[in-house]
């Protein structure tokens, strides 16, 4: 045989090799099972961002979780796999330890499995389907008890889930992480949403070429994009004070049968939101288990009529424009007035002729505040509530803030005049009346509040640049208030209930619920707004109930609440009784 | 003189290696055209060396090449895996930290809140 030949058949058997192998891949290696276990190989997803409290504590933080999918025609016994899934593919609300003991949980817990297992066999006995999702964010432990079953034809997929250590706190606040339309994790309500678009970071991007065992060819086209985390959030929440200001608002809402109820606190000199509760609430890690109605902040989304607690407002634009003094005499305060075919009379109906508007606030007398009104009159009143912040939105950093309803001027009447300086025909939301009352308390200066102080992007600290404020009243305006202020506390009717030996300033409301064109008598929306100490704030805080059914009355029932609360902040701070 | 064919075949043993060999030993003449060939076979022979030896290593590269990828999916697993255990004892640490659970823990060994305000 020449040497030609012998290189022939040396390249035949090469060849013949190659093809062989390449059928191999082609045809009988396990190329197909391994690409349907990745959704998106091509996509790495960025691990989104925490929120942390003001000592870096996270309030939101991500926990390592799973999504478990399954390959029906692979899967040979279907009934039994979906019999083993079920408990384990429950919501989690049945998992917990108050769970167990709680009877209607248990026996809902058995219609769920039993639901649950209907549904999975649905999926996984349909041979049509070549990939079926079972469930998303399924925990590590749920995992490994699956993998332990050994059933073929199922798969997991990394999908961490959003975990709040502190459960329901701040929840309102916070917000909570659902999917949007493509299933990607999305920020919604509170800093969730506000923020999402920096606290969900930057997918990246692995080897598209990889060999049949999955690996990467490290080809001259080769290149991977590392995901970008997302950045941080570093917020001004003071944990031990949110924690305080729940318990206490919790045993408050219940004390008082209110149908809700919100405390907001913030630092007067900074804007900064110290603690901002609502209770009932709900656990952002399993919002789909609430109402949907509690997911909205009621701080800022609520609005309602701001009652005797506005009464500051109109007083304190007076004193600015030096149209009364605390010691000024009201002169049609001796019995109800008739003002625009309406009578105005006291809350108690009880009448004190020649008062000080001294008096005037610490009766909450809204004759008096008439009074006020007419001195001010349609262009300085509405001036004044306007440069309080009031019928626009006061810039917090949270989703779903209300502007409030103020009228436009040409609609207002000679009434309307007189109803609004005692806090009736117009709506504010909580977060304003705090916002303004904190005007008062920081010399006249109306900062903006906020609750992210910085964010932490890689590790480099990016702090937010602090409201500078707006001087809307002049400081001894704001001096002569307080002192107006801190008179109402201590001879007006919620005097019993104030810490002993410190000066605390504030006012209550108590408002009616608007219905159909007329005041509801039996629902009140009552609340208490101040701060403390009256000489150097250190907070400021409202407490607003709706519609409290021990008693109507903010004096009752939000100025107890507010010097329970108040009284935990001067032991947590630190702050000594004035005299 | 050489006759036209002597020429001619001159001529062809100048171009042709194996002919110009053969004309050497026929005419016993030494020609100055034998050392040029032997440089030019070298070379070939070099570069034939060079071209496999480079074929060589790139097979041999190409192949350690495919087992890197199988070496980077390790790393990247390793560091995968550091970075869950990272994020599950961040997750615990702030489970176990949570003033909801230290509450109950210490209403469970009996704490009390201070009735009176308490000041330095």
């Amino acid at each position: 045989m020449s040497r030609l030949k012998v290189l022939l058949i040396i390249f035949i058997l090469i060849a013949v090799t190659i093809l062989a192998r390449l059928f191999y891949w082609q045809f009988l290696s396990d190329v197909e099972k391994r690409t349907i276990s990745d959704i998106n190989p091509d996509e790495i997803p960025a691990p989104r961002g925490e929120i942390l409290s003001r000592d870096s504590y996270p309030l939101a933080t991500n926990q390592e979780a799973y999504l478990i999918y399954a390959t029906p025609k692979v899967i040979k016994d279907p009934a039994g796999a979906a019999k083993k899934l079920a408990p384990l593919l429950i919501p989690e609300k049945f998992s917990t330890i108050s769970a167990s003991a709680n009877p209607d949980l248990i026996s809902q817990k058995e219609q769920a499995v039993e639901a649950q297992q209907k549904n999975i066999m649905s999926k996984i006995s349909n041979n049509d389907l070549y990939w079926v999702l079972l469930k998303r964010k399924i925990t590590a432990q749920a995992k490994s008890q699956i993998e332990s079953f050994d059933i073929a034809g199922l798969g997991f997929e990394r999908d961490d889930k959003r975990y709040y250590p502190e459960a329901s706190m701040a929840a309102q606040l916070l917000g909570f992480v659902g999917s949007d339309k493509f299933g990607n994790d999305t920020g919604y309500f509170g800093l969730e949403g506000y923020y999402n678009s920096i606290l969900r970071g930057k997918a990246g991007h692995g080897a598209n070429t990889l060999d049949p065992k999955g690996y990467p060819i490290l080809t001259s086209k080769f290149k991977t994009t590392p995901p970008q985390k997302g950045s941080s959030l570093i917020t001004t929440i003071d944990r031990p004070i949110q924690f305080i200001v729940e318990d206490a608002l919790e045993k408050a809402v219940e004390k008082y049968g209110a149908k809700d109820g919100t405390v907001v606190i913030l630092d007067p000199k900074t804007g900064h939101v110290v603690a901002m509760a609502t209770y009932p609430s709900y656990n952002p890690a399993t919002f789909s288990e609430y109402e949907p109605g509690l997911y909205k902040n009621p701080a800022v989304a609520d609005t309602y009529e701001p009652g005797s607690t506005f009464k500051v407002v109109t007083m304190s634009s007076a004193l600015d424009l030096n149209l009364v003094t605390p010691t000024t005499k009201c002169t049609t305060c001796s019995g109800p007035r008739e003002i625009g075919g309406y009578e105005i009379s006291t809350w108690n109906k009880k009448y004190y002729p020649n008062s000080t508007m001294t008096d005037v606030i610490a009766h909450s007398d809204n004759v008096g505040m008439t009074f006020v009104s007419e001195k001010l009159g349609l262009d300085r009143l509405y001036s004044a509530i306007t440069k309080f912040g009031f019928g626009k939105l006061t810039g917090i950093d949270l989703e779903e803030e209300s502007p409030g309803v103020v009228r436009n001027k040409p609609d207002w009447h000679q009434i309307d005049i007189a109803t609004a300086s005692f806090g009736q025909g117009l709506a504010v939301t909580p977060i304003q009346i705090v916002q303004a009352v904190g005007a008062i308390a920081n010399g006249g200066k109306l900062i903006s509040p906020k609750i992210v102080s910085a964010t932490v992007t890689n590790g480099k600290v990016e702090n937010y640049p602090q409201d500078q404020g707006t001087q809307v009243i002049s400081q001894k305006a704001a001096t002569q208030m307080t002192e107006m202020m801190v008179g109402a506390v201590d001879n007006g009717e919620a005097k019993a209930f104030k810490p002993k030996g410190y000066r605390i300033a504030g006012k209550t409301g108590t408002a009616q619920v608007p219905l159909a064109g007329h005041y509801d008598p039996n629902k009140t929306i009552a609340s208490f707004v101040g701060f403390a100490p009256a000489q150097n704030p250190k907070f400021v805080m409202l407490v607003r109930f709706t519609e409290p059914t021990s008693s109507q009355f903010g004096s009752e029932t939000a100025a107890p609440t507010f010097f329970t609360i108040a009284r935990e902040l001067f032991n947590y701070y630190g702050i000594p009784a004035d005299h | 003189m050489l006759s036209v064919t002597d020429f001619k075949y001159k001529t062809n043993c100048y171009n042709n290696y194996n002919a110009h060999k053969r004309y050497q030993h026929v005419q016993n003449v030494n020609i100055p055209w034998e050392s040029l060939g032997k440089v030019k076979i070298k070379i070939l022979l070099l570069l034939t060396l060079a071209l496999a030896g480079l074929l060589s290593a790139q097979l041999v590269f190409a192949a350690n090449l495919s087992t890197d990828g199988q070496t980077l999916t390790s790393v990247e697993r390793e560091i995968g895996n550091q970075e869950t255990k990272n994020l599950d004892l961040r997750w615990k640490i702030a489970e176990v930290s949570s003033l909801t659970n230290l509450s109950q823990k210490a209403q469970k060994l009996g704490f009390v809140t201070p009735e009176k305000i308490i000041t330095p």
